[in-house]
């Protein structure tokens, strides 16, 4: 479990993804995020997902008022969408 | 934020974020420039991990001034612009973009002035993607292509409990559109709420 309160995330980077926080879960138990009034997450970037955070493998993440994301980045594309009338050159995943 | 679905068969737990009167604002990515939900569980590219796996749950909770912007994005990441070049039309979901597993917007979330290059000023939701907006409003997004509020062309979409789109704009003219992969139509269910002062040049699906 991890607690954030009234605290600051700023200005990180990741090479991959969460540049400013990853969550992992696991199949027995997932890992548990709370994130508390004042917590900002401000100004990260990550190269592939999740500029601010990223979320995966069962992460249950509780986000309570005044919580702030804002001015994170991100660089992941995720080729392939799922509307042939859209997008009619590309195939379904 | 990006949440990656989790494998939830044989008791797994399903990845999830719930935001009560939180913000996200000015964030900026390819696809969902405040949250986006990927399309497949890790190690697990089934159809129905796909469609378990994350649950975005957002209460009173504001996105705002986010961007979504496909390739104009400047990261010095090989893998974003390999994608790139192949897929012209990243930069959908202004706000978000889901592919995948629940997204809920209850009880007085706003999702209002994102952009998106592409598609689903505020919200873009696809593939497997389930997509409820309750009591909630989206207002003042705008997209490069359509669906100026939202685009969904995911499973299911729900609009209800006075939910409002005002003032959307898109460049096809459609404040929303629905559609469906291989052609079947989607699962749309609108009711109690309303949509107006969109910008709607084109002929509206509803």
């Amino acid at each position: 479990m991890t607690l954030l309160t009234a605290s600051e995330i700023t200005n990180n980077t990741a090479a991959q993804s969460g540049g400013g926080v990853m969550c992992q879960g696991s199949k027995n138990g997932g890992s548990k995020l709370f994130m508390s009034a004042g917590t900002k997450v401000v100004g990260n970037a990550a190269s592939v997902l999740g500029g601010g955070a990223h979320l995966k493998g069962g992460c249950v993440a509780t986000l309570s008022s005044g919580v702030v994301f804002a001015s994170n980045t991100a660089g992941k594309v995720v080729p392939g969408r799922h509307c042939e009338a859209l997008f009619p050159n590309l195939s379904f995943q | 934020m990006a949440l990656e679905p989790a494998a939830t068969r044989g008791g797994g737990r399903a990845t999830v974020l719930v935001a009560t009167g939180c913000s996200f604002t000015d964030n900026a990515a390819p696809d969902g420039g405040a949250i986006m939900v990927t399309a497949i569980c890790e190690g697990d590219a089934s159809a129905e991990c796909r469609r378990d796996g994350a649950y975005v749950n957002l209460t009173d909770t504001v996105v705002s001034g986010n961007r979504a912007i496909g390739c104009g994005y400047t990261s010095s990441s090989s893998a974003a612009s390999s994608s790139c070049k192949s897929d012209g039309r990243l930069g959908s979901g202004g706000g978000i973009s889901a592919a995948a597993g629940r997204v809920l917007l209850s009880d007085g979330s706003a999702v209002s002035n994102n952009t998106a290059t592409a598609s689903g000023g505020g919200v873009h939701s696809y593939g497997l993607a389930y997509l409820a907006v309750l009591g909630s409003r989206l207002d003042d997004n705008a997209a490069g292509d359509t669906g100026g509020a939202l685009l969904n062309a995911g499973h299911t979409l729900a609009i209800s409990s006075s939910s409002s789109f005002s003032r959307n704009k898109a460049k096809d003219g459609r404040a929303s559109r629905y559609c469906s992969p291989r052609r079947r139509m989607p699962f749309v269910y609108i009711f109690d709420s309303c949509m107006n002062s969109s910008t709607r040049l084109g002929r509206s699906p509803l």
